[in-house]
């Protein structure tokens, strides 16, 4: 680990939501850059570095993606499909973050290879202790290829 | 349309196409039956008719003959009676005998016999005197009588009377005959017999001929005599399917088939029964009066019944046409029957498709309903208890700004589950709140809309017009009036940085179709959402207000008046226009006009 700051792509339409993250991430002290989209469309335009994402130094590759499933324009489903279809993209891992325990919805994400499923819990102690695990394990833990 | 649909299934229930068939078929037995009758009634009656008139034809035949056979023979004894007692006959023969060789007598008496002979066709004649001895014969040179004769000349020459020698075989020529005998008295009150005359007929001549003669073209009819000899029948003719008969068949009398032997022991009548040769015949029998003769009139039965017969083939074939008549247009009665239960089973099977996939649409629909409802329902709560845990920390620690936006998060968080759950029980009402339906015009729809959104149009300066007001809707009126709020409102909400912000609301006939439209020119749809648009909770900006019902139920409404609803935008920038169509509130309309 050189120290160098993992980016972290948090795909949310839920402004609150964005904020939780946020103030998790801030709280865990962790070398990590938090950017956050609103809706799918946004996230594909980060990914791809389109349109207001198109300057590389401004959108790093993110190491990892924080994905929630229902989403403006385009679906997480069909962000995640696109993102795993993608062999430039598909290496990075995508985690689901949503608040849905759909049976339906975990089958699909597995089934287009997300990381991760976790569902946001209503109890604010747990939403915490999540975001915390979260950061240990992805951020702290988790190695990655350079 | 559906409703009449449905009346029409079930006028053929599948059950009832069995009981068709069952009724079809029924009536095809029925009606084979009563033709089968028919033809078996009119053959029978047409069968006794023709045997009854060829029955009277057969015996109108047997009468004629009889009356010219009693005819015939009358006129033989007529023939014989004007000798019989004949002075100048009886003075001329006494002449010839006491000087037969003077030639004025014999040549008198020759010429007197001669005529005889051949104005009546008597085959020989024979003068005998009293002692049986030959005088004179025509044609000369007879030298013996045949012994038939012979034995009968004492009981002629002792009696006054003429006698019949019925048919007889002369045992010289072995010819048949049959021959009259006179008995010539002496004349003028003496008994005393010169002697007799013979005349001798030969029935070739006339008698078998005219036996023989049928007055209708018949290839087996004849007729025939017998006479009763003994216990037995004897043939006198000759006969049309047998030869040298005359005389020589003879048949026992108690053969009751046979019709000469009926005839023989004096029957008369209609008779069936098998004749000479074994074949069967219908015979018409008759007694000559006067005479030991009897008269068969007889025909093969099957020349009777070969007319019968050949009707016989034509009613059946008439039959056959008929039931095969009977049979097609029963059975193209059952066809079409089949073909129309088949059609409704087909047109059943389908509607049940039909239902059955709207039913699975239903499905989804509602279980996207409640997927999305619990997911959007969910989020505001975890941003509740989540910023109260914050609250609550940041309560502790003082931090004052914190505390404002924790507050902030929680508010707006509150807000949106409110709005969720209001525009929720909204769109849950469409359809399942009953309201007398009402005749609005466009115009009076969009006025009422714009109640609600008036104040909104004003403040972004839009300018909305409305294109054909007098189109005229029949359907629940506030719904209706929603319908439009909701799209007008969707228009203005993004018309981006329109200078001069449109809203234009029409209606355009594409074929029999009435579509309405409400257009902008603002900041227009990608094409890529135009479907997800309609969606429940569905909002293509996060960051835009509402929440995401408002073109949901926009399109409940649609599909509440059977329509369907669709988005047409060149893309972002060119403006949007949505059309939707109400058949169910047009309908009406035309239904009531």
């Amino acid at each position: 680990m050189k120290g160098e700051p993992i980016v972290i792509l948090l795909v949310e339409d839920d402004e609150a939501h964005a904020e939780i993250a946020r103030r998790n991430f801030a709280a865990s002290h962790l070398a990590n850059r938090l950017i956050h989209v609103a809706d799918g469309q946004a996230a594909l335009d980060y990914l791809y570095r389109r349109n207001e994402f198109s300057n590389p130094e401004a959108s790093p590759r993110p190491g990892i993606v924080l994905l929630d499933l229902r989403l403006p324009k385009v679906d997480g489903l069909e962000v995640l499909k696109l993102i795993k279809g993608d062999p430039a993209l598909g290496s990075i891992p995508v985690v689901i973050l949503t608040t849905s325990k759909a049976e339906a919805d975990m089958v699909k994400a597995y089934d287009n290879h997300a990381n991760s499923y976790l569902v946001k819990p209503v109890d604010f102690a747990q939403f915490t202790e999540l975001m915390e695990t979260f950061g240990y394990y992805w951020l702290a833990w988790n190695q990655y290829p350079h | 349309m559906n409703s009449l649909l449905h009346d029409e299934a079930q006028e053929t229930q599948p059950g009832t196409v069995h009981v068709t068939s069952y009724a079809l078929l029924l009536i095809f037995v029925l009606l084979a039956a009563g033709i089968i009758t028919l033809s078996y009634l009119y053959y029978q009656s047409f069968k006794a008719n023709y045997r009854r008139e060829y029955e009277k034809q057969l015996s109108a035949i047997a009468e004629l003959k009889v009356g010219e056979l009693t005819q015939w023979r009358t006129e033989r004894w007529g023939d014989a009676a004007i000798l019989l007692n004949n002075a100048a006959f009886s003075s001329l023969v006494r002449r010839y005998f006491e000087n037969p060789e003077a030639p004025e007598a014999s040549e008198q008496l020759r010429e007197w016999l001669g005529k005889y002979q051949t104005a009546f066709q008597y085959d020989q004649i024979v003068l005998l005197d009293a002692r049986g001895i030959l005088r004179m014969t025509i044609p000369a040179n007879l030298t013996n009588l045949t012994s038939v004769i012979s034995r009968r000349l004492p009981e002629v020459l002792q009696s006054d009377q003429v006698t019949f020698q019925d048919f007889y075989r002369d045992e010289t020529d072995h010819g048949v005959y049959l021959a009259i005998l006179i008995p010539i008295l002496q004349g003028l009150g003496s008994n005393r017999l010169l002697g007799a005359l013979v005349f001798r007929i030969n029935p070739e001549t006339y008698l078998y001929p005219f036996i023989k003669r049928w007055p209708t073209p018949s290839l087996t009819a004849e007729t025939l005599l017998v006479r009763r000899d003994g216990n037995e029948a004897v043939f006198l003719n000759e006969l049309r399917f047998a030869t040298n008969t005359a005389l020589n068949l003879r048949m026992p009398l108690d053969r009751v088939t046979l019709p000469g032997a009926q005839a023989a022991l004096g029957r008369e009548g209609i008779m069936e029964g098998v004749d000479y040769r074994g074949v069967p015949v219908v015979a018409a029998l008759r007694t000559i009066p006067d005479s030991p003769w009897s008269l068969v009139a007889r025909v093969n039965t099957t020349e009777v019944y070969a007319a019968v017969q050949e009707r016989r083939w034509l009613v059946i074939g008439i039959m056959t046409v008929l039931l095969f008549s009977a049979g097609a247009c029963v059975g193209l009665i059952w066809r079409q029957q089949r073909v129309r239960f088949y059609r409704e089973r087909a047109k059943l099977s389908t509607e049940l498709a039909q239902s059955a996939k709207e039913l699975q649409e239903k499905n989804a629909e509602l279980e996207r309903f409640l997927y999305t409802a619990s997911h959007d329902l969910k989020s505001p709560v975890v941003t509740v208890r989540t910023f109260l845990g914050y609250l609550g920390k940041d309560i502790a620690s003082g931090d004052t700004g914190r505390i404002e936006k924790d507050i902030q998060f929680i508010r707006s968080a509150t807000d949106t589950m409110a709005r969720l759950l209001d525009d929720l029980l909204d769109i849950s009402r469409v359809g399942r709140v009953i309201v007398l339906p009402v005749r609005v015009t466009l115009q009076g729809l969009v006025d009422d809309a714009l109640g609600a959104v008036a104040g909104r149009l004003a403040s972004q300066g839009v300018a909305l017009t409305v294109n054909d007001p007098e189109v005229i809707v029949f359907g629940d009126r506030v719904r209706l009036a929603e319908l439009f709020q909701n799209l007008i409102d969707n228009a203005v909400k993004f018309m981006e940085d329109q200078k001069e912000p449109r809203i234009e609301i029409g209606v355009e006939r594409r074929g029999a179709e009435t579509v309405f439209f409400v257009r902008d020119n603002g900041g227009g749809i990608d094409p890529r959402y135009h479907e997800k648009v309609f969606g429940l909770f569905e909002k293509l900006d996060p960051r835009a207000e509402g929440s995401g019902m408002g073109l949901a139920l926009v399109k409940r409404i649609v599909e509440l008046y059977d329509g369907r609803i669709w988005v047409e935008s060149k893309g972002l920038g060119q403006g949007a226009c949505f059309y939707f169509t109400l058949p169910a509130a047009i309908e009406s309309i035309n239904k009531g006009a």
